[in-house]
């Protein structure tokens, strides 16, 4: 069950805490997700639309800082906002370290939790935008024949059509179809983009 | 004659030597009496000084008799001064006019024919009368008795000599007796006075001065409107002094000469006044300075004394040869007024009252000048007591103030282990308050966006407001807990549900458990009796057993860290239990409970010796086991209403 609009997670174990941040949040116009522990969050599914995490630190069981490390192992790339009643120093440093992007304490005041909260969102799209993007250009990678992927790797050092054309044994006409048939179905425009994509593929260049 | 007759009717004579007494016999004289009187009147002689005749024959007539006021002192001044300044030896003969409480004449022949037979071989060389009777039985028989022997008349008043200035052919050594200043003593001092009862004789003398008195006080008394007297002469001496035992306060008694009283009884020596004194229920007044000190109030008074010694004077002066005209008459005034200082403390007669110049003898002397090496005694025994009784008190004082301060000094170490404790609580209390607080915070903006909107959900509103009070008496309990926790109070024992005890102590560590990662089990009777004891003492007992065991557990990474507390019942007492999967205990268990003893880098090492004595003052016991896996520490207390 997964949100199309940006949503913000909730996390605490303090029913009455709960419930006065979901409120807040909703009266901000965000759409909230509560949860009364990180157990019962895992087991409610990645989201899939952009989101953020605002987490208690301090909870029986799993506790924030906990959960945010077996987010970002499992790879799950969600900006944690820790809420603290503590706000002891090492703590935070630690969380922050850890890839938080706000560390709060309690009390906390709306304002302060609403620009974290519409940052993290920020973010959780700009990444959702480029999972995005990414997966479809990984989509039209998987579409390049052999050949074509072949010539890519050699067309990203960089050297010259003649020069490939002598590298792969074929000729300087065929290097620049090939050139011309992987540029379209890569979706780029200019070389520079094709070494972009190439990087970001995570394509390496051909070792001559 | 004289009543009585034959040997009992003689006149006594009695001798005065330095010792020798000798008593007269009756006529006839026998021969050898008179011889063995002649011989012991001239072999009885003083040492006598060389050249001189012989002793010094005086011969004293009293005119009642040796031992009668006012006339005594003034013979025995008389006689010792004489002896004392005389030249030579000196012979004193007394005789007595008893019979002078008889008038007439015709008693008096006795008297002559035994003096005449005494002083038949050698006249006495100066007769000395005492008093008017005895001046007049003299004059009387001049011309026959002694008649060229110097006279001395001694100790009468002014008013019998017929003629002072004349020659009388005697020389006098008297008094000048002033009757107005008699009453005047009484007034001065007693000016209330309405009656002044008189206690007066009836021999001639005596007689003389009651109409004397008489005379010029009732002429004084005009000038005193209301004032009485009343003459008791005519009374026996019984009853005078049963009348003056029922005097009333505005009366006074005169004690005038009381030689014989209405039924004729004699009264020597003041034995009179004595007995009125005694019974006398009014202050007693009277006239001569021998009678100060025997119980009158006193004022100007007669010098009797002062008369014998001036006597004395003249009589050595006409023994030494001085015919009688050389010798000029004396008559002495009363004295400055002089006062008996017990007679004005009896009658409350204050001194301030006294004419001026007055003199007051016999003052009381105070417990301290009679009794003084006593009164230093008591006063130093008590002084020494009242030491001891104070230094005791002040030791039981400091007892006390000892105790009280140990009692302050261990309620002080309690509360110094209580607000430690806190300290390492304080991040788990900042916690436990932020919660409510931010929850209030976030609900009230919350509401605050919501009415933003157009049109608000107002139910909604009104839910978040209960949910701020909610949280708001949420924080309430915090403070109070920490508060009652913190409190430096007294030992409250009172039944309380351990249990719910337990439950508090969770609440107040929950934020440190949590934070620590701890995880709690409990396993609480649900029928557990209640235990006396002080409810926020036994709170810290428990914190204190559940933060040494996160202590313990601390080491624990990763791996459980399991507290287990649960509470049970038996036999009069409850028992919880703190077990833990720590590092565990030392080989010597009773070592942990010892003070300073620890094994964390910041801790006093008290927190287990404060708890077991917090435990062991209610009657309980604390202690600990090793466990393979960790510890458990045990603490029972009596159920209340237990004797422990």
């Amino acid at each position: 069950m997964s949100a199309r609009a940006p949503t913000v997670y909730l996390v605490d174990d303090d029913a009455e805490m709960l419930k006065a941040l979901s409120r807040l949040l909703r009266a901000k116009g965000f759409e909230v997700r509560a949860f009364g522990s990180a157990r019962e969050f895992m087991a409610s599914g990645r989201p899939d639309a952009p989101a953020c995490l605002v987490l208690d630190v301090a909870m029986p069981g799993i506790d924030g800082l906990e959960l945010q490390e077996r987010l970002s192992g499992e790879g799950v790339t969600l900006p944690v906002i820790f809420l603290t009643g503590h706000g002891d120093i090492p703590m935070s440093v630690r969380a922050i370290k850890a890839g938080a992007v706000d560390f709060l304490t309690k009390p906390v005041d709306h304002a302060e939790l609403t620009r974290a909260v519409s940052h993290a969102l920020a973010l959780s799209s700009a990444q959702k935008e480029k999972d995005t993007a990414l997966a479809g250009l990984a989509q039209r990678y998987e579409n390049l024949t052999p050949r074509e992927r072949e010539v890519f790797a050699h067309v990203i050092t960089g050297k010259l059509n003649k020069q490939i054309a002598a590298d792969l044994g074929a000729s300087e006409q065929t290097v620049k179809v090939h050139r011309m048939r992987i540029t379209a179905k890569l979706g780029v425009c200019s070389a520079v983009e094709l070494a972009e994509a190439a990087r970001k593929l995570g394509v390496q260049p051909a070792q001559t | 004659m004289t009543s009585g007759g034959g040997r009992g009717g003689f006149p006594c004579l009695r001798r005065v030597r330095d010792s020798a007494l000798i008593y007269a016999v009756q006529l006839p004289v026998h021969p050898i009496k008179v011889l063995a009187l002649l011989l012991l009147l001239t072999g009885g002689a003083t040492v006598a000084v060389p050249g001189a005749e012989g002793p010094r024959q005086v011969l004293l007539i009293h005119s009642f008799g040796r031992d009668f006021a006012p006339f005594d002192e003034v013979a025995g001044q008389f006689r010792t001064e004489l002896a004392r300044r005389g030249s030579g030896a000196m012979e004193f003969t007394e005789a007595s006019l008893e019979l002078a409480r008889f008038d007439g004449a015709e008693r008096d022949a006795p008297l002559l024919d035994f003096l005449t037979a005494v002083f038949k071989h050698r006249p006495p060389d100066l007769v000395v009368p005492v008093g008017a009777p005895a001046l007049q039985f003299c004059t009387r028989h001049r011309t026959g008795l002694f008649p060229g022997v110097p006279m001395l008349a001694l100790g009468v008043d002014k008013r019998r000599t017929n003629d002072p200035g004349a020659d009388q052919g005697f020389a006098v050594v008297g008094v000048e007796l002033d009757l107005v200043e008699l009453l005047k003593n009484v007034l001065d001092v007693l000016p209330q006075t309405r009656e002044i009862h008189m206690a007066i004789g009836t021999s001639p003398l005596e007689r003389f001065w009651e109409s004397e008195l008489k005379k010029e006080w009732e002429a004084e008394a005009a000038r005193h409107p209301g004032l009485r007297f009343h003459s008791m002469s005519s009374l026996s001496l019984e009853e005078m002094t049963a009348r003056a035992g029922k005097l009333q306060s505005a009366a006074v008694l005169f004690a005038g000469v009381l030689n014989r009283d209405a039924r004729g009884v004699p009264l020597m020596m003041e034995s009179g006044l004595e007995s009125l004194r005694s019974a006398s229920s009014v202050p007693v007044f009277g006239f001569s300075e021998q009678q100060l000190g025997m119980g009158i109030v006193g004022g100007r008074l007669t010098p009797m004394r002062q008369v014998g010694i001036k006597g004395a004077e003249a009589a050595a002066r006409l023994l030494a040869g001085e015919p009688v005209k050389a010798v000029k008459p004396v008559f002495l005034p009363m004295s400055a007024p002089v006062y008996d200082g017990r007679e004005l403390k009896r009658w409350g007669i204050a001194e301030s009252r006294l004419p001026p110049g007055s003199i007051v003898l016999h003052r009381v002397p105070t417990l301290w000048q009679t009794h003084r090496t006593m009164v230093l005694t008591v006063a130093g025994v008590i002084a020494v007591q009242w030491l001891l009784i104070t230094l005791l008190l002040a030791a039981r004082r400091r007892a006390r103030e000892l105790d009280a301060s140990l009692n302050e000094q261990r309620r002080e170490l309690a509360h110094l282990s209580r607000a430690t404790t806190l300290s390492t609580l304080s991040g788990s209390l900042a916690h436990e308050l932020n919660q409510p607080l931010g929850i209030i915070l976030s609900n009230a903006q919350a509401a605050e966006a919501l009415l933003e909107l157009p049109s608000p959900d107002l139910a909604e509103i009104r839910s978040i407001l209960a949910d701020i009070v909610k949280a708001d008496h949420r924080a309430g309990e915090v403070i109070k807990r920490l508060r009652a926790f913190l409190k430096r109070g007294e030992l409250n024992r009172q039944p309380q549900s351990v249990n719910e005890i337990v439950e508090d102590v969770l609440l107040l560590a929950k934020g440190d458990l949590v934070s620590r990662n701890v995880e709690v089990e409990t396993s609480l009777a649900p029928d557990l009796p209640p235990a006396s004891c002080d409810r926020v003492q036994l709170q810290q007992v428990l914190l204190n057993l559940i933060m040494n065991a996160c202590d313990a557990m601390n080491g624990n990474q990763p791996g459980p860290r399991m507290i287990r507390i649960s509470t049970s019942h038996d036999a009069g007492r409850v028992s919880i239990s703190v077990r833990d999967t720590g590092c565990g205990l030392p080989e010597d268990v009773e070592s942990i409970f010892k003070p300073f003893v620890t094994s964390k880098q910041h801790g006093l090492g008290l927190g287990l010796a404060i708890s077991r004595s917090i435990v062991e003052a209610h009657g309980g016991r604390l202690w600990a086991e090793r466990l393979k896996n960790g510890a458990v520490f045990q603490c029972e207390l009596p159920v209340a209403g237990v004797q422990s």
